[in-house]
């Protein structure tokens, strides 16, 4: 039963322990037109504990390069093109089925965005997270079930356990999709836009339960969200995500006091016209790309206000700036 | 300043019965609601999902009948007009959906979208057609060349353009607008939200807007309803409502924005 007693380690020497390390992961999907590649150079690498946030629009590539890492793409619609992911000096993306479906779930969880479609509507609660730990090889333990209702903030697990999910509301059912997940105490947890379904008064408490358990099992989060507040709130390190690329990455702070690349300075200035409620609200003409607009050139060429010709001269590379990454050709130069 | 929509203890039950033998069980979705929404203001309506946000709009649409209160639109009494006398409304109170990739029919046109509704409400000579397809899409901000192409080939803010066009289109003068931003990327949030102010002041529109989003509404209505379970908590102008709360749900939505 240790599996489900959490190991105390010493909390620095913790945070300098990598778990997981992305290396230049590209995706394709096929569609109508022909294959196109939507996660054009995806790099994460996450310390045990850590909180990472990956922030984009609709079509930037975060949910595709977050799924492809446990290698949840549908064969027949797409293909991991090229990449490593080194989670444990094991690599996700050469393992077979089989290798992938005992970490899964086990070492590593994914909350999706839509929690009521991933629950069966046809069984107990107590059912369902009791097949989460049979499939594990773990006893189905009623005990440690109501244990982790607990830890969700679900005062009532008792009455829960016997349960169906349509009893229940959009907020609890979101909290029992995230017990599925820490069901088994895994060292990574990937959540996908997990406040998105449920109401604003309801955010913070799911948001400050992530960070309670991350903090308490020393378990590593990535969480994807299109929502700054949401980022800077829970969020340790950021990477900004646009036309399948990262554009930028670094510490919240840094990256939310003085971001680098144009387009994270033009969302930051959205977001907080809408905070501060000017009389007009500041906009970035035109629309994020789509898949099939991506070009050999950076994606946020026909948007930015300091574009030049130079920018439509490739993709700009990745360069380190004092510990931050940023995707523009202005860095490139110093 | 006239009312142009008023609403008194509107009421809204569903019946559910889920076998031959079970009890009756009754849900009440809206319960003795009262508000008013002005010439040329707006009125917001958060709350959680499932308070009744949207049963409310699809009351006052007269989409589905209430079960007790009142409706009245520009001061007449529509509660219990038959359909085709509220024909003669449906022209003048319209709705912008959230948009979603299936809102709008894939394989019609822009051209066509928007002359639909143009045609079925009679609203201009079918020589002017196009020339009136011509101005609302200027008058939204899309532009000439767009016209031609499908919703699939144009992006989330265009699409949600062509929602709006197809809501002025018919001289609109009461518009509900149901969650119009919250699917738009970050980006693009801020266009449509200038776009609607514009467009209340150039077309004199009133707005019953619905969000869930508080940041949304205090930017855009000048009073604001604050629903949970099927009743209005609060109801205010929204300065004083957002700066000094009352109702404890209130106070916690405030809390809550990140």
């Amino acid at each position: 039963m240790d599996r489900f007693g959490q190991v105390e380690m010493s909390g620095a020497e913790n945070m300098m322990e990598k778990l997981l390390d992305v290396k230049d992961l590209r995706v394709s999907f096929y569609g109508d037109k022909g294959s196109v590649q939507v996660v054009r150079g995806f790099d994460i690498s996450l310390h045990k504990g850590e909180v990472v946030g990956i922030l984009g629009e609709s079509g930037s590539g975060k949910t595709v390069s977050s799924s492809s890492i446990i290698k949840l793409v549908d064969e027949s619609l797409g293909r991991i093109d090229s990449g490593e992911a080194i989670f444990k000096d094991k690599d996700l993306l050469k393992l077979s089925g089989k290798e992938l479906k005992g970490i899964r779930g086990n070492e590593i969880s994914y909350v999706f965005q839509n929690s009521s479609a991933a629950l069966s509507p046809y069984k107990r609660i107590g059912k369902q997270l009791g097949e989460v730990l049979k499939t594990h090889g773990l006893p189905d333990s009623k005990d440690h079930i109501l244990k982790t209702l607990e830890e969700v903030g679900l005062e009532d697990g008792e009455r829960i356990f016997h349960m169906y999910p349509f009893q229940l509301s959009g907020g609890q059912n979101q909290r029992i999709m995230i017990a599925q997940c820490i069901l088994c105490s895994p060292e990574l947890l990937i959540a996908d836009e997990p406040t998105s379904s449920i109401d604003a008064s309801l955010q913070k408490t799911i948001l400050d339960l992530l960070r309670d358990i991350s903090t308490r099992n020393q378990m590593s989060v990535i969480i994807i969200t299109h929502d700054f507040g949401v980022a800077k709130y829970l969020c340790d390190r950021l990477m900004v995500m646009y036309g399948g690329l990262v554009l930028e990455e670094g510490a919240i702070d840094e990256i939310l006091n003085s971001p680098l690349h144009p387009y994270t300075q033009e969302l930051m200035r959205c977001a907080r016209s809408l905070a501060e409620d000017d009389e007009t609200m500041y906009t970035i003409e035109g629309a994020p790309p789509t898949p099939y607009q991506f070009r050999d050139e950076c994606p946020f060429y026909s948007r930015c206000s300091l574009r030049e010709d130079a920018c439509r001269e490739g993709i700009p590379e990745r360069t380190d700036i004092d510990g931050r990454k940023v995707r523009c050709i202005k860095y490139e130069k110093r | 300043m006239s009312v142009i929509l008023r609403v008194e203890n509107l009421s809204k039950h569903y019946i559910i019965k889920s076998g031959a033998f079970s009890k009756r069980q009754v849900i009440k979705a809206v319960r003795d609601v009262s508000f008013q929404v002005m010439e040329n203001q707006s009125l917001g309506l958060i709350g959680e999902s499932g308070s009744g946000k949207s049963t409310i709009a699809n009351l006052v649409l007269r989409l589905i009948p209430p079960s007790g209160g009142k409706i009245e639109l520009f001061e007449e009494d529509v509660t219990s007009l038959k359909e085709e006398e509220m024909r003669r409304y449906r022209k003048d109170i319209q709705i912008i959906f959230q948009y979603t990739n299936d809102i709008l029919d894939p394989q019609m046109t822009v051209d066509e979208l928007i002359k639909e509704p143009l045609k079925i409400h009679n609203i201009v000579k079918d020589r002017e057609l196009d020339q009136e397809v011509e101005r609302l899409l200027e008058q939204v901000g899309l532009s000439p060349s767009e016209r031609w192409k499908l919703p699939g080939q144009l992006s989330g803010g265009q699409n949600q353009r062509i929602i709006i066009a197809r809501a002025i289109a018919t001289r609109a003068r009461l518009i509900v607008c149901d969650e119009p931003v919250s699917a738009l990327d970050v980006s693009v949030q801020g266009q449509i939200l200038n776009l609607l102010i514009r467009l209340k002041e150039e077309l004199n529109l009133s707005y019953l807007f619905i969000s869930h989003d508080l940041k949304v509404i205090r930017h855009m209505c000048e009073s604001i309803a604050v629903m949970k379970n099927g009743e209005i908590v609060e109801l205010g102008d929204t300065f004083e409502v957002l700066n000094n709360p009352q109702h404890e749900y209130t106070k916690k939505l405030i809390e809550a924005i990140l």
